[in-house]
Order: C-alpha cells, then structure tokens, then sequence
C-alpha cells in the first residue's frame, strides 16, 4: 500500500502551499491516504513523512491521536451508532445493539472497540455525538448521517440507508422556515411557569 | 502605548521570604532561588515548557495595580507562570498541597508500585514526591492499567510503560534536543503509550539522556538494569574519552568497576548532555580481554608474557641499538590523542629528549606537518568557544558531519540554528545538519580550497560594510586569490556560482558568524591551502577569530599543545609509516594507536610494521597491531587515570581516577617515565601531579593557568602564535579539479560508534552499529548494475573490501562513501597513501561470499 | 474529499399563522431554494456588510461597532469579540483567522446547521475580521465528522473566490488580500479547545497549549503568530452587525450579551431542533413554547444548560435566561467548581424518566475517551471516574464509592488542569452527586432504580 502519484502531487501542490509550515499539510494528507485505501499502514507514515520532513513515528503518532484515522484495515463500510446523551436518552443502545445483531456482532461487545464482519464488509462501533442530535438516535455511515434510526428501524436502515439521510436537511425545528414559531396551544399543554418568569 | 523597557529584575514573595530574580523567570525557578524547592515531574529547565503533570500547583498572588482591590490569589502551575513584581507565592497552600497529594493519587493508581526491582528506585522523582507528597493510603480499588514491561525502544533503553507517567520529557527531548522525532506518544489520554513506528529500534546517537530525564523509572538502561543500587556507586568527576567535545561526565562505580558513565553539568561544553558512545562504551575499562602485563616477543618473533622489567628492559635496548646505529630520526612516534595531556607531555618528551626524534605525530594519516592550519594568521586552529554557536547569526560547516564527528556539539548547533543562526553546510555527502540547514552546497570531494576561494570572490565582488558604515577594503584579497573569479571557483568545486554567492551573503550579513572545519581536512595535504582560504575568509568577513579546524581523538588538542606534532624537519604521520614500509624509519613507537586499522593505506601499515627493526605497543587490548610489536605495555583506561585533558576548543578539564588500577597495568606517563629511566635519560615521575606540575610550567598554551588545574568548569586555553601575515593576504592556489573517469572518488570519515575494540566490549551497542556498507547514488547505482541492499566489492589502489551497498540520495553521482571505522578489513584496505583522490569501483559478489561486514 | 457541490433544499413553506415575535437574523437563508449559495446569499443581501466595512469604514472602526455590539464569543467562553480582534491587532503580523468549526460537544449542533444553511454567512464574518484586524490566511477548522459541512464550506469558497470576495484586492480595496481553505480534524472533542484546535491544525496531536502566550499574542497563535480564534456563530453575527448597526445588536435580547442565538435543545422534548431566539429567551419557554413539550408529558428531572460540558440544573430552575451572562454567575455558581456553565448552548433535558445515573455514567465515559492525556488530573481523574461510575451503574457500586467519586472530581476540577476539559468533565459528575445524591446511594445500597444494571439499558428508552 503507498500513495497513488495524484496524491502525493496533490499534498505536494495543494496542501502543502496552504500552510505556513510543511507540517500543517499533515491532516489533509492523511486523510487523502486515508480515502485511497481505506486505512493508514505503515507505508504510508513513511511516504508522507518524506514528504513533509517528518519522521514516520511523528506522523504515526499524530494519527493514532484520533479516532477517525484507522491503523488497522476495517470493514469495506463503516457504521458508527453515536451513544451520548441525547441519542441515549432516545434509545441509541437498543439501535446499536439491534444493528450488531443483524450482522452477528457481538452487541454485548460494547462501546467504541470497533468489531468487524467475518467477511469483511462491515465495522461497527459507538461514536460520540454527531451534533444532529434532533434526529436522534443519529448513525453515522462512512462519513454521512443517518437518523432517526430507532431500534425498530433498523431493518429498513440496513435494507435502504439513503431513506434515512439527513444529509443537508434543515433542522426538525425548523421544517417550516428559519423562524421559531411557538407550538399550537403549548400553554394548556405546558405546566404554570415557575415563578414570575413566565 | 509608549512602551517602556521591562525592568530587568523583579522583587516577589515566596513563602514569606522575599526574593530578587530576571524578569521572566519562572515563578519555579524563583521559589528555587528564595530556597524552596516546589516539587517537579514535567518541568525541565532544558525542554519546552509542557505544563503537563501540574505537580507544582502554587497558591499565587498578582500585585493590583494601585488604587485597585487586592486580587484574591489563584491556583497556578509555577512551571508556567512567569514572575511580576510583588507576586506572592504560597508553595504550601491548602489548595496546593490537596492538588498534589491529588496529582500523587493519580500517579500512582495506575503505576505498577514494583520500587523494589525497578533501576529508578533510590533516585526517582516519583519516588520521592510520592513519599513528601502523596497521600498515606490508596483508595484505588479498579483494575490497573496494564501496559508493555520491559519493552526494548532499542538496544540500550528498556521502556516499562506501566511505569510511565507521561511527562514528555523523553519526547521533548527527542523532538527538541537532537531533532529526531523517532520516539512518540501514540493514542491519546488514558491509552497514551510511548512508541516508536512498528517498535523499530530507535537510531538515535542520543536516546541515552532519556534515561537520565524521566523522573519514574519507565526508561532504563539495558546495560545497567539490575546492575547497582545508587547507594550502592561510587563516584568519580571525569571527562569523557570518546571524541574531542570532552563532555564532562561522572563515573558510577561498584566493585571497582564502572557501572555506568552519567553527564556531568557544565554548560559551557555539554550542557547536561552526553552521547550514547559516552554512555554505554565504557565496558571495556572492566574488560577480561584487556592486557594484563607486559609482553615481548620471544625468538621467534611471537609474543609471550613478561615482567615489566624484562619488557622495559628489551624495549630500552631496541630502541637504543637504532637510535645508535640510525640516528633518532630513524625512530618514528606515533598516538597521544586519546591520552591524557600527562600520557601526551610525557610521551613528547620522552621523543624529543629520550627518543631525540622529530618524526612524532599524534594525527594518524596526517599528510602534512603543519599542524595548525591558521597559524600565519597567528590563530590557534580552534578560535572560538564551544559555547558561542548558540549564539552565532551564521554557522558553516565544511568537510564535517558533525553528527557524528563531535555528537553534543552538534546539539549546541542545532541549539544556534533554532535561535536564529544560518546553519551553512559544505559536503560531499547529506549530514544529519542537511536537514535544517539554510543553504546547501554538495561540493566535489576534495574541493574545499576552491570552494572557499569561491566565497572570497564573491566578497570580492561584493565587499561588506563595516559596522561604521565603510565598505571593506578587499583589494588585497582580490590579489591574494589570483582574479579567481566566483565561476571559475565553482567550476573547480562543482557547485553553482549563485550557491556560492548566496552563501556569502549569508555569511556577510551574519552578526557573530562561526566556521567549522572537519578534522581530516586539518590534515589533508592541502590543510594549509584551505587554513589560508579560511584564515582569509574570517578577516575579510571582519571576524577573523571565527575560523576553526576540529581535530581527532578525545584529547587531540592537548595532544597538539603538548607538542606530539612533527618537530623541525619531522614528518607527519602519514608519512613515518611510509618511510617505516620504505625501510628509511627503523622504529615505530605506537600509544594507543592500531595503525592497521587507522592509517589509510593498510597495506602500507603492514609493510611498515613488519619491515620495522622495532615495533614498541602501549595497549589496552591485544590489537592486531599489538601482534606486531617486540615489545607491548599494558596501559591503563581512561577511567583509571587522574589527570586533565584539553578539549576541541581548548578548554583544560580535570578528571579524577574512578576505578584503582591493577598493578599489570600502568599509566603510559609511568610506562614511559619508566622506560626513559632504563635508557639512562629518566624523566623521573612516579606521580601524577608531577606531570601535571611540569606541563602546566612547560607548555606555553598553559601559561595563562598560573601553574594550577582548573576548577570543574574547566579553562579555555590558548597558543602564543605571532602572525605571519599581520597585514598581508597571503596567497590561495586553486588545486587542479580531479576527474575520477568511470570510478567513484572514494570518500570516508568515521562514524561515532564504528565496530571498534572498544565499542565491542559492550555487546548492546555494538548491535547498532551497522554492517560495514559502502554509499553511492541512484544514478551510478543503475549505471553499474547494483542493487541496494546486496554485497559488492570495492576495489582500489590498495585492494578489495566486500561491503554491503547502500544506495540513496546523500552522496552525489560519481562519489562513493565509506565509513572507515566499519568491517574487517577496514575501508583503509583498498586506499593508497599518498594518492590524493582514492578512485574505486563497485562490482557485484555473490551472497554467500561475504567475509567483509562487522 | 469529493467536490460535487450539495444539493440545494427542498423547498419548505412558512409559517401557520402565528404571531411572529422575532424574526430570524442568522438562519434566515433556510426553506429557500439554493438559499446556501452564492446567488441566493447576494439576493438576501449578502456581502453589504464586508462591502460597507471596506467602502465605508477603516479596519479601527469595525472593530470598534463589534465592540458596540457587545458581541461574546459563542464557543462557550462568551469572550467580548470586538476586545479578542483589537488584542489581535496590536500585536504585529502575519496574524491568522481561525474559525473553531469542530463543534463537538455532545448535544451542541447549531454550527452544523448555520454551515450547511449559509455558508457565505460565515465566510463574509470571516472577511470582515480580515480586514478589520489585518489577516490574510485564515483557515476553518472543522470536524472530521462534518465531512459534509467541509464540502459545503469548500463549495461556497470556490464561490466567493470566483465572485472576487475572496482573494486579491478584494472588492476592489488594493491591498486586501485573504485566502480562506478548510483544514478537517479526524475525530476529537479537545480540538474544540482553541490551542489544542491550532496544534491539530500544525499538523500535531490535539493537545492544548499553555497559556500565556495567548492565542491572539506571539508565539501563542497558530503557527506562533497572532490569532483571533471565533466561533462559527460569533463570526456569522458580524456582518449583521455591520449592516444594521451595533445599536440594533445590543438591543436584542439579555443586555450584557445580546444578540440571537442558536439554541439546540435535544432530548426528551417533543420537537428537538435548533431554535433562533434572543440571547436571554428562558429555558421554559425554549422547552415548551418552542420544543413541544416533553416526552409522554414528563416533568423535566434536570437540564444541561450548555450540553455535557456543564453542570446539571435542576429541573425547577426552568425560569432561568439561558445566556452566557446569567450561567456564570451566582446564584449559578457552585465552588469549587465555578459557574453552571452555558456553553454553546446546547440544551440537554432530562425528563423524570431518566435513570441519572446512567446518564452521568454516560458523560464520565465521553471525557475519559476524549482527553487528550496531557495533563496529569484529567487523563488520570476520568478514566478514575468512568471506572467507579461505571461499575455504580452495573450495580456494583459500594458506598464509600460516592465520598471517593467526589472528592476525584475536586482534584480534577477548580481549574487545576490545563484546559477547560477537565474542569467540563466533572461538571456533570458534581452537580449529578449535589442534586441527585439518593439515586446513587441508591446504587450503591443495591437498589438501582432502573433495570440499568449490567445492560446499561435505561428505563428512559424511546
């Protein structure tokens, strides 16, 4: 595994310009590898780092710091089912769990180990929030989101993702415009306001 | 905002005791000079401010600004925060004190608690802060972390990571310090654990000091682990043997034997620094290889045990019997640059007195007998201090690879760089300082006269200014260069003309420039050509006393102070092994040098030494030269010895005897002093101190001490030189450009660590030392059909070798490079003395047939 | 990172009918066809505010109408904008713009939204911060998560360059250079800290810096230069600032730091979503005027004011303004661990339902994950905490677990780590054991209120 000739041309004459230092061109090319085959190796710590005069031990070590960055091979798709409150609170365990399940993982296996498919066609893991937590419970698929994805939807979500795609989709708040406009008769729903407040 | 200067001291409060220090010291540093000492893991005064383990909370106080309420104090980091005046700091506030038993709990609840067969135990910070600090009892009832114990980073550090406290020093340090980002942390948070890529062994020339940085005992030493108890050493001040920088380093012993070898401070020379020679290479002081007693050859001619009388005795009348029948001069002395200046001083006048021989030399393959190139500039051959690259606005290195050549000066270089100074560097060959260098130039092997006329041309061309404003009168040098102009120079060295320019607008420009000179370059035929070139360059840059050549051996300066240089009508060394092989030498008397393995002709070596009537050894190891000898003096090492050395800059340092020799062995001032008494003409020492007394009265570079060793910083010391050429610009000549045809011009220089005698007795470093290899470009590479990584034979003049090929980008087309410190034979094997440019070529070999390598 | 420009929204329709107390300043361009780019920004009268900054006014008085408007930071530490631009300024060149896009913060996300809906609204902030305080590299940093916001911003940069806003002698003022590119972080929530976002952005690992030097200083900022590191949100309220006057800003909502605001709230209400209101609007009326109401009409338990980061409210604080202003100060502070906390605005709220315990146990593991291990109490403390408070929630707590469990949370928090996270990953912990101490002593008595242990599976669920 190595970088294609477009890729180092591209760190080279595009991300490497970008920044006052050499270095600073370190993100995006990883993620460019990362794009290319799926993963970083060892390789490729070696041919970035000659590229930004960095030893591959620096550049390994400033992978391994984040959890998007794989160092090991995964799965050909990458399902990422956020547990933190907001989705919690909307039952992102028993998704997680149901979705674990349908692929024969092992839902007891827990949180943010990543579990991959015997076959090799599916990783799963806990991820921390998306921040679309009004679609929660939200799942992220190889860098797009998906949500609500409820226990109970989780056959359909594997059937037909895109069906569950908030990608560019306004807010749940706001399915009518930008404006915040007060629920019909909140007050006979609501309780009195504490205090004066209200 | 009218800006006035900050004050230059501030006046605060530490713990009621009011204390003066700098503006911008660190409120740590400040406790420290008020007397209390606010406990530390992160914080290094030597590495970048990290702010990591917040060990040294303090409660402190900001002065209001008048008229304005007292602001209350705040919990603060005192590694972080910088004093103001009427800061008052409370190292002992509740809240600091609760935030560091904290701290001391969360150290230690995921640290395995093994003190009792860890290294560190006895001298750990952790250790220590726990017991001051820490709370009585563990309230941890979870599952400790569980991490790698007594993982190899490499041959010589141990990483225990349940131990490690991630501090960062070592990564600082590594990042910082050399440059050499090849240790990390890898993941983050709980999980952070200490790696390098793939566990690959680290490279580093310096991993040792991450030993000596870590305040909990995850780092250790793989040749000291379990080996001692700190309350168990002994210790001893001395100065290490291992190359010219002289780093002051202190000898741990037990047993009478070194344990291990630590850095000693002196911030003039090594800072707290030393390298991993330093460090791990002292096994053989305590080696059962070493020679025990004299030896003399027996009738027929093979060597057998002696006493010292005998071995006296035989050598008094060999060397009698030439020196009657040939004259002195048939005697030729060799060695004194690993010595002590009381071995060097000894061992001069034992040639010049005893001997009465001039042909003396202590620079091994020297060609010429000048041995100070800057002379007629009346300069010494090293002018400035170790200390002032940290300082300097420009910094050229010419024919060095300071990396290897003098390892924690190249710190101190690096140091410069990262403060501002221009690192320049002129090789034939990429070095380790390529990599943060400002400019490059890859000159042609050999051209460094022509390369630095160059540079005069272009001065010429473009002339500096005074600090007075006035444009720098260089007629005379135009003169002195012979109207070379900046092409021709180039053409001659192989580099561009606007390289050349540029890099003398960069010298020009610089404030405090300093010139490095490698070491072989001191002694190359054309030393005193390229002495005038740059003698020139540093008067016509205005700073004349820039310039300075490096030199061999860890004391090769004292070595040329005291006088181990070829006396009227001497010859250097190159060339009394030459006229020994010739026959015209009848005598070679050899200290501590295996010219076999040194001189670069080693077939001339061998000639010399079996065509020699007498060949006399002093050795610490039955060398193959030794096999040679009639007659072989057990000497004792360094750490044996009591004394002084004198370092690359100049600067005299004391070394005080750690390990009590056996009576087999003596010191080569005794041996020597010994056997001048059997030839009648005794230099009557029985005691250090009376060598030392002497040469401090004798040697005119010691004028300046009054008679007196100085104290552990050391002194810089100085020749007496009178200027040739006060006022003239003596005259450079461009040296013919050498075409090496279809060959590659062979080009060597020594590596720290190479597989030699001494190195080979700590088995743990010689693992790093690699297999002997040769180095050429990709282009001859496909030219010639070779392969990186496989075995080829390298001819020359002299003969073949077989090495491994190494094939890469550092050299240019046309240049083979190999390190003559590596495989048996050495590269010395395929070189003729007295050929200017060795010319060789590479042929391929099969795998099987390899007898070259370590 | 593909290069397809997103496609334009659906067309949504307005409104039903209600009286409209507030129009929308941030989010207007959503509900319109192609409203994030270039063409519909212009129409909704985008880049008169950096148009009027350049052709009307000089970099000083830019400054000085964001210092008028009284704009606070929307990042979470509310720090005055116009004073973070004038520090910047003083100190000498090349200085940066860095935009803080790495919103991360669980139960946080109007900037996602601001960046999908109004791309332009950011990069015309950004602009007008160049010109006022002197920059020409400025960079947003976003999540690596938000690839799609990343393509969107790249998009909408493609557009402002060919529109010549971005670029050389911008709108014609000689001299007004800016290059404006998209750096994406790769999964971690410290990036969110200012210096720990830089050192991802250096190309290090994300760990913060100490400070001084200060960002907007030398040798503190990105690449050691001076930086103004602002939030999406801040940087987009700047060109309405421009346009309809400092005045008009300072006139919206919560005095001491006026101006809309995107609230998110998420959880057990009725209709999640972000919400623009003024600063200052209350957290009963932002639950039930705005979000629906509760779940299965629950009461509200607690609340976190600025999303895990900060300490819980209890759900009888409900008349509380939700502003940077009333959140760090008493009676919303609690030493030693300082103000409640409003973050980004972020709102988490917890119905009856909710096993708090899981919750708590829930955030303590987020924190543990996400330190950086730099400092000593926060790599060390949170991994401390998520082990008991992950054992409590299995059921296997002991009582002297709680007396322990607080007093770790003192020795990470009250400021003494290095950066804020620390402090914000106890935050939950503290004012979880303050307010709903018999729930964990119910754990640890044995009696766990839920079905939580050893599933993890709270009552709350759906």
């Amino acid at each position: 595994m190595s970088l294609s000739q477009a890729a180092r041309a591209r760190i080279v004459n595009e991300f490497i310009p970008r920044y006052p230092s050499k270095r600073a061109a370190l993100m995006p090319s990883l993620w460019l590898a990362q794009e290319e085959a799926g993963w970083l190796g060892p390789a490729v710590f070696e041919e970035v780092g000659e590229l930004l005069d960095l030893h591959a031990t620096d550049v390994a070590s400033v992978a391994s710091f984040y959890v998007m960055f794989h160092r090991r091979k995964i799965g050909d798709r990458l399902i990422e089912v956020c547990e933190n409150p907001s989705c919690f609170l909307n039952g992102s365990d028993q998704t997680y769990a149901r979705i674990c399940d349908r692929l024969g993982l092992d839902s007891g296996h827990g949180g943010h180990g990543m579990q991959t498919t015997s076959d090799g066609k599916v990783s799963v893991r806990a991820t921390e929030c998306l921040a679309a937590c009004d679609y929660a419970p939200v799942v992220q698929v190889d860098l797009r989101f998906y949500g609500p994805v409820h226990e109970a939807d989780v056959d359909a979500f594997l059937a037909n993702m895109e069906a569950f795609s908030i990608q560019g989709k306004a807010s749940v708040s706001m399915a009518n415009g930008p404006q915040a406009v007060p629920v019909d008769g909140w007050e006979a729903h609501a309780p009195p306001a504490p205090g004066s407040a209200a | 905002m009218t800006a006035s200067p900050p004050p230059a001291t501030v006046t605060l409060t530490v713990d009621g005791h009011e204390v003066t220090v700098p503006a911008g010291t660190l409120a740590v540093e400040a406790a420290r000079a008020a007397g209390v000492d606010v406990p530390v893991f992160c914080y290094h005064p030597k590495l970048s401010l990290a702010g990591a383990c917040r060990m040294c909370m303090c409660e402190i106080g900001m002065a209001s600004p008048p008229g304005q309420p007292p602001r209350p104090p705040a919990m603060m980091t005192s590694c972080t925060t910088r004093v103001s005046n009427g800061m008052t700091i409370n190292t002992m506030a509740s809240g600091a004190l609760k935030a560091r038993e904290g701290v001391i709990e969360f150290l230690l609840i995921n640290h395995p608690l093994d003190c009792p067969v860890c290294d560190a135990g006895g001298e750990c910070p952790l250790q220590d802060n726990s017991h001051a600090w820490g709370p009585k009892e563990s309230r941890f009832e979870e599952q400790k972390r569980l991490a790698r114990k007594g993982a190899a980073l490499s041959p010589l550090v141990v990483l225990d990571q349940e131990r490690c406290i991630v501090c960062y020093r070592c990564t600082r340090f590594m990042d910082e310090v050399p440059g050499e980002g090849e240790l990390a942390f890898f993941n983050r948070g709980y999980t952070s654990q200490l790696r390098t890529i793939g566990d690959e062994p680290m490279k580093s020339r310096f991993q040792g000091n991450i030993i000596d940085l870590c305040p909990c005992g995850a780092l250790t030493s793989e040749t000291y682990r379990f080996k001692a108890r700190p309350q168990d050493l002994d210790h001893a001040d001395s100065v290490c043997g291992q190359c010219p920088v002289g780093c002051n380093v202190m000898l741990d012993t037990r047993s009478n034997e070194v344990a291990r070898v630590r850095p000693r401070q002196n911030e003039a020379v090594n800072e707290i620094w030393i390298c991993d020679k330093g460090r791990f290479a002292h096994h053989y002081t305590s080696s059962p290889n070493r020679l025990s007693g004299p030896w003399v050859a027996g009738d027929g001619g093979d060597l057998r045990a002696s006493t010292w009388a005998e071995a006296h005795g035989n050598a008094a009348v060999l060397l009698q019997a030439v020196k009657a029948k040939h004259g002195g001069a048939a005697i030729g002395v060799i060695g004194g640059r690993n010595l002590t200046n009381e071995d060097a001083y000894a061992l001069a006048r034992f040639a010049a007195e005893v001997l009465e021989t001039p042909n003396v030399d202590f620079r091994v393959g020297a060609e010429t007998a000048v041995a100070n190139p800057l002379a007629p500039f009346g300069l010494n051959a090293f002018n400035t201090t170790l200390e002032q690259a940290e300082r300097a606005g420009a910094i050229f290195l010419i024919g060095t690879d300071v990396y290897e050549e003098v390892p924690v000066q190249w710190l101190r270089i690096r140091k410069g760089a990262k403060a501002g100074a221009k690192l320049i560097v002129a090789n034939p060959r990429a070095t380790e300082a390529d990599r943060i260098a400002f400019q490059r130039l890859r000159h042609r092997p050999g051209s460094e006269v022509a390369l630095v006329t160059g540079i005069l041309a272009s001065l010429v061309e473009n002339p500096p200014v005074d600090s007075e404003g006035a444009v720098r009168d260089l007629s005379g040098l135009s003169a002195a260069i012979g109207g070379t102009t900046v092409e021709v120079a180039a053409r001659h060295a192989g580099v561009s003309p606007e390289t050349i320019r540029a890099v003398a607008a960069t010298l020009t420009a610089a404030k405090n420039p300093v010139v490095y000179a490698g070491a072989r370059l001191a002694i190359r035929r054309d030393a005193p050509s390229l002495g005038t070139a740059l003698g020139n360059l540093g008067r016509a840059l205005g700073h004349p006393e820039c310039v300075n050549f490096f030199v061999e051996g860890a004391n090769g300066r004292g070595a040329e102070f005291a006088g181990l240089v070829p006396g009227v009508g001497g010859v250097p060394a190159g060339e009394i092994i030459a006229r020994a092989a010739s026959g015209e030498i009848k005598a070679l008397y050899l200290v501590g040098e295996n010219i076999l393995a040194t001189h670069p002709d080693r077939a001339q070596a061998l000639q010399a030494l079996e065509a020699a009537d007498v060949v006399v050894v002093h050795e610490l190891f039955a060398t193959e030269t030794a096999a040679h000898a009639d007659v072989v003096f057990p000497a004792v090492s360094i750490a044996e010895k009591d004394g002084s050395m004198t370092n690359i800059e100049g600067r005299i340092q004391r070394l005080y005897q750690a390990v009590r020799p056996s009576q087999d062995r003596l010191p080569d001032w005794r041996i020597l002093s010994d056997l001048s008494g059997e030839m009648g003409l005794g230099l009557g020492y029985v005691a250090t101190s009376e060598v030392t007394r002497d040469l401090l009265a004798d040697i005119p570079a010691y004028a300046s001490l009054g008679g007196k060793l100085p104290g552990s910083e050391g002194a810089i010391t100085r020749e007496p030189i009178d200027a040739v050429h006060p006022d003239t610009w003596p005259t450079v000549a461009l040296v013919p450009v050498f075409e090496p045809g279809d060959g590659l011009t062979l080009v060597t220089w020594s590596e720290l660590v190479g597989n030699e005698t001494i190195v080979a007795e700590t088995p743990e470093l010689l693992t790093t030392v690699p297999d002997a290899y040769v180095e050429i470009n990709r282009d001859d590479a496909s030219r010639l059909g070779l392969v990186d990584g496989t075995n080829v034979e390298v001819q020359g003049p002299g003969g073949a070798v077989e090495r491994v090929l190494r094939v890469n980008g550092r050299v240019p087309a046309g240049v083979c490079f190999a390190p003559d410190n590596l495989g048996s034979p050495r590269i010395n094997a395929v070189v003729r003395h007295g050929v200017a440019f060795t010319v060789v070529s590479l042929a391929p070999v099969q795998e099987t047939a390899l007898i070259g390598g370590r | 990172m593909t290069q397809t420009p997103p496609a334009a929204d659906a067309p949504i329709q307005h409104g039903a009918g209600q009286p409209l107390p507030w129009e929308p300043v941030l989010m207007t361009a959503v509900g319109r066809k192609g409203g994030r780019f270039l063409p519909d920004y212009l129409l909704r009268g985008g880049y008169q505010g950096l148009a009027k900054a350049v052709q009307e006014m000089d970099p000083v008085s830019v400054i000085k109408e964001i210092s008028d408007s009284k704009l606070l930071g929307r990042g979470g530490a509310g720090f005055p904008t116009g004073v973070k631009w004038g520090g910047t300024k003083r100190n000498p060149g090349p200085r940066h713009l860095v935009v803080n896009a790495d919103e991360s913060e669980p139960g946080t996300y109007g900037n996602r939204y601001a960046i999908d809906a109004d791309p332009h609204g950011l990069i015309e902030g950004m602009l007008v911060c160049c010109f006022a305080v002197g920059i020409q590299q400025a960079y947003i940093y976003i999540r690596g998560e938000n690839l799609y916001g990343a393509e969107v911003l790249e998009h909408a940069i493609k557009e402002a360059y060919a529109a010549g806003y971005i670029g050389r002698n911008i709108l014609g003022k000689e001299g007004f250079d800016v290059d404006i590119s998209v750096t994406r972080g790769a999964g971690a929530y410290v990036c969110g800290e200012e210096t720990a976002l830089m050192e991802s952005l250096e190309g290090r690992r994300a760990q913060p810096r100490i400070r001084p030097p200060f960002p907007i200083e030398v040798g503190g900022g990105l690449f050691g230069r001076p930086t103004v590191v602002n939030n999406v949100e801040t940087l987009m309220c700047v060109p309405h600032i421009l346009v309809r006057g400092a005045a008009w800003f300072a006139s919206i909502g919560a005095p001491a730091c006026p101006g809309p605001k995107l609230y998110t709230i998420s959880g057990h209400v009725n209709r999640p979503g972000v919400y623009e209101l003024p600063m200052g609007t209350t957290l009963y009326d932002l639950i039930y005027k705005y979000a629906g109401g509760m779940k299965r009409n629950q009461t509200v338990k607690a609340v976190s004011p600025g999303a895990l980061a900060c300490q819980l409210l209890p759900g009888t604080d409900l008349n509380v303004q939700m502003d940077t202003a009333t959140l760090t100060r008493p009676p919303h502070w609690h030493p030693p661990f300082g103000p409640v906390g409003f973050g980004a605005g972020g709102i988490i709220v917890y119905g009856e339902e909710t096993d708090i315990v899981q919750v708590v146990a829930r955030a303590a593991g987020f924190f543990a994950r996400e330190s950086c291990g730099k400092c000593v109490p926060c790599r060390e403390g949170t991994h401390w905490m998520q082990d008991v408070l992950s054992r409590i929630a299995h059921g296997h707590g002991r009582p002297r677990d709680l007396g322990i469990l607080e007093d770790v949370t003192r020795n990470i928090g009250g400021r003494k780590t290095l950066c804020a996270l620390g402090d914000f990953s106890v935050n939950s912990v503290a004012s979880a054991l303050r307010l709903f101490r018999p729930e964990f002593e119910a754990y640890c008595n044995g009696h766990a209120r839920s079905n939580a242990a050893g599933s993890g599976v709270p009552l709350a669920a759906g």
